[in-house]
Order: C-alpha cells, then structure tokens, then sequence
C-alpha cells in the first residue's frame, strides 16, 4: 500500500523532444550528437546552415531539465554550469541561454537558425511541432 | 613594432563596437575573500658583509594574527557582438594592500573564422601551459586557492609572464586527438602593463596540445623574447640586467579535469633558459603536481607538490631569474566544498621551504674571508577562501 502510495506521488521522469529550427538540415541526431552539438564541444557552428549553435535551456531546475542533463549530457547541473562558465571565461564563448517553459524554448528555437532545445513532448503542439523539428526522443 | 601592436589592437577594440548587432551582454561578478594565518621563521637571514669580509646574519620569527582579506573582486563582461565576434572584458579590484588597487586583467576581441581558425586580439592571457588559461582571476573555478609558485604572476612574486598584449592565432578540436594550436605575437617580457618597457622586439609564444578523450589535455608551450641590458627582470629581484641576450620558456602540461570524473590530476614542467650575448647561458627550472579526488559533488580533497629552482644548482645562480641559487619546496594540503557551481569554500595547510645559497666570500689578494651559508625561511599558512560567481 505504502509503495503504491509512494510511486502515485512520484514525480513521473519527463519524455523530452530535442528540438532544433527548421532551417537545420539535421534530421536526427543521436544522444552522443546532441550532446556535442547543445555544449559546443567540437563544432560551434552548424555545418551546413553555417550558424552559430546556440544551446536553449531551463532557468530552473525541473523534470525535462533532469532528463536531459542525466540522459543525454551525463552531467550534473552544476557540472554543466561550471562547463559553460569555465567557456565564458576561458573563450569568451557565450553560454547557454535560458527560459522559464517550454513555450518559451519553442519561440526562441523557431526565431534562431542555430538553436537546439530540449521540451517536453507534451508541449508540442500541432502549432508548435510545425515551427521547429525534432531531431530526437528521449524517455 | 610594440607600439604597432598596441594601435592595431585599440583599432579592433574600437571597430568591434561599430557593429549594429542585438549585442547579448552577459555579466558576471567573481570573488573571494581570504582568511590566513601564517607563521615564519627566518635562519640566517642575510643583513650584510661586514668591513672585514664576514656575512652578518640574523634569526627572525614572524607570526600573524588571523586576518580577513577581501580578495580580487572582479567583474567579467563578455557580449555577442555578431555571428563571429565576440568581446571580453576584465576588470580586477582589489585592496589587499594600503591602497586600493585596479587593474584591466584582459580586453579582448575574438574573431571566430571557423572551427580550426579564430583570432583574438587585446590584452589577454598568454599561452603558457594549462593553469595560465584556464582559471587565473576566476577563482571559484580554480582547484586550489592560489596558484602553485611556478606559475604565479609578477604581482604575486612569480616569474610568470602571465598576460600580454598582442595578437593570438588559434584553432582547437582539430581531428579526433582534438588537436589545439595558439600562436601569440606579443609585448613580451618587461611589460607591467604600462608604456615602461618600448623596445622594439616582439615575444613569440606558440603552444600545441591534444585532448584525445574528454578532459586529458596534453600542451607543450614555448615563449621567446630577447631581453635588454639594463631592463629589470619581470619579478624585480633583478633592477638592471647585465647583458642582452635570448630568453626561452619551455612549458611540458598534462592534466586531466573531467567535471563528470572522481581523479583530478595536473603537472606542468617549466625550463626557462637565458642565453646573454657575452655572458653565457643559465638556466632555471620548476614543476608541480597537483592531485585531487572528488569523494562525493561536493567535497573534493587535495593536495599539491611544488618545486623551484633558480640556477643550475645550489653553487650557480641564473643571471636573469635571482643571481643567488634559490630552492623552493612547497606542499599544500586542501579540502574544496563545492555548494553549487557559484560557491566554493576551500580549506588549505601550506609548508613552504626557501633556501638561498649564498657563496663563500673571496676577495681578491686576502683569499677567502668567510664560508657561505645557507638563508632558509620556513613559511606555514592555514587558508580559508569563499570563492562566488554571481
């Protein structure tokens, strides 16, 4: 009783959509590329629309955020803010940019060639799925 | 030459403001104030030569009280300025002593041409081994609280050539080794930063290094420069050199920083070598070695090892870095609490061994009037440091 209990009040991990803007001529990316590309570690443009990439994401802690920073970076969230200053600082290569939604990451990825985002499918709409492309399904 | 390049730098400073982009600003602030207490004691301190040819010495014992130090604060601006240009400034305040002091740490242009080629120009950190670029002002970056004897800058009593004006070249992530190339035409060695050093020579410092899996970087970095009879070595314990001559800095890197692994692990190797014109060549040498072990996110204990020494050996000083032979043994243990990427508290027991041989004393037509003797000074220091980004 208590473990059903338990597990109706847990919070459910979040199946999150990694979304990037239409112009991209990326189709899929695995987990091991998105990772690449959403921390700008090899390449910091995109190679065929020649954009900058810019990463989108969360202001604040929440379950997308989770399920992407443990299943797609493998990192913690303060590793991922200690990489993008460590980049700031050393590079002057700008960090992340953040958002309070998903509504919010939809916009700013739809408006930016070079963006790459991470929301959760539930928030993409009809509307939204025909602003940005998903290049990948994480559970 | 010199002043060529501090134009060409303030015209690229300048246009770079010129560009109608949406500029994306961002700011930060770093600090880190700094609790110590030290203890030294002092054998054989050196006061003088007497009128018959002997050394004078002494022995002194320093304590301090506990004492809280506000540290650099510093404030760090980067912004956008279009797809490839991006700018950097930083500023340094600080009144850890008398006066209040300023400084402009780095000013700096970045121009991204593609991912194996960018060029930065302004006032920036040298290309010297891995510490040099990597933490620096930025201390709750920085694995320990100061940054080992070798590798420290002028104004903290190190020999480091540590950030200059010029131009630097560079590509990184080249291949799958992650190959990395910096190429910087600078001041070079005497430049405070001030217009004091004019000479007309350029410094060269070139540095290589791969990254063949996530956070193992290898680096080899050299500095040339020629350096000038009469000029002031950088760490003032020489005001006049004797002689022109060339000045190379080899700098040997490895370490491995993975933010996602539980080791941390750094050793640099640097040979500095001056070669004078008439007076022959010296040389100086130091290394550390730093060793962490993240025992849970948050609490990482470390420890470091850090060896200098100035001259070939204990007999025969370096005409360019302290004319009597001097060894440096420094140990530090430490304990670094990690409350979230923007607070870092760190705890820190230093020994710090200084040994300056000083030579018999021969006079010409009376022999030898007195042994030499060793100067030892004996440092112990507790270090607390909160270091914050905001």
């Amino acid at each position: 009783m208590l473990f059903i209990m338990l597990t109706a009040f847990a919070p459910a991990a979040s199946e999150i959509a990694v979304i990037v803007n239409n112009e991209n001529t990326v189709d899929k990316l695995t987990p091991g590329e998105v990772k690449l590309y959403w921390l700008r570690k090899i390449k910091k443009r995109w190679p065929d629309i020649n954009k900058n990439i810019k990463p989108a994401d969360r202001k604040s802690k929440c379950s997308e955020q989770d399920t992407f920073y443990e299943s797609v970076l493998g990192m913690s969230a303060n590793d991922v803010e200690t990489y993008f200053t460590q980049k700031q600082y050393e590079n002057a290569e700008k960090p992340q940019d953040k958002f309070s939604s998903d509504d919010s990451i939809i916009d700013f990825v739809a408006g930016e060639p070079g963006a790459i985002g991470f929301v959760n499918v539930s928030s993409l709409s009809a509307a939204a799925k025909s602003k940005v492309k998903v290049v990948l399904i994480v559970k | 030459m010199k002043t060529r390049l501090k134009f060409l730098t303030l015209v690229i400073l300048a246009g770079s403001t010129l560009h109608s982009f949406a500029q994306d600003t961002k700011i930060r602030f770093f600090g880190q104030p700094v609790i110590t207490n030290y203890k030294t004691t002092e054998k054989n301190q050196f006061n003088g030569v007497n009128g018959s040819g002997e050394y004078i010495k002494s022995d002194t014992t320093y304590k301090s009280e506990s004492n809280f130090n506000t540290g650099n604060f510093v404030l760090f601006v980067t912004s956008q300025l279009s797809e490839r240009l991006s700018v950097l400034g930083e500023a340094n305040f600080n009144n850890d002593k008398k006066d209040f002091e300023f400084e402009m740490q780095r000013l700096m242009v970045r121009y991204y041409i593609q991912d194996y080629f960018s060029v930065r120009v302004g006032k920036m950190f040298t290309p010297i081994g891995y510490w040099n670029n990597q933490y620096t002002m930025g201390l709750v970056l920085q694995p320990t609280i100061q940054r080992p004897f070798a590798i420290r800058p002028i104004s903290e009593g190190g020999p480091l050539q540590y950030r200059d004006i010029g131009v630097q070249f560079e590509g990184d992530n080249i291949t799958n080794t992650r190959f990395s190339y910096k190429l910087f035409l600078g001041n070079g060695i005497g430049y405070y930063g001030s217009d004091d050093k004019n000479d007309d020579h350029i410094a060269v410092t070139a540095q290589v290094g791969a990254e063949p899996i996530d956070g193992l970087k290898i680096l080899a970095s050299t500095m040339m420069d020629r350096i000038e009879k009469g000029r002031p070595n950088p760490n003032g314990t020489i005001s006049s050199l004797p002689d022109n001559g060339d000045l190379q800095l080899f700098v040997a890197s490895l370490a491995y920083m993975n933010p996602t692994k539980k080791p941390e692990f750094i050793a640099e190797l640097l040979s500095q070598t001056s070669k004078f014109d008439n007076l022959g060549s010296y040389s100086s040498h130091s290394y550390y070695i730093y060793g962490g072990y993240k025992i849970t996110d948050k609490v990482t204990p470390y420890a470091m090892y850090n060896y200098t020494q100035a001259g070939r050996s204990t007999t025969e000083g370096d005409l360019y870095f302290a004319p009597i032979p001097v060894q440096v043994n420094q140990i530090t243990l430490g304990i670094r609490y990690k409350l979230n990427s923007n607070f870092v508290l760190k705890a820190e027991y230093e020994t710090e061994t200084n040994k300056q041989f000083y030579q018999d004393i021969v006079v010409p037509g009376f022999g030898k009037t007195d042994n030499g003797f060793v100067n030892t000074v004996k440092n112990n220091r507790v270090r607390i440091q909160f270091a914050f980004a905001f």
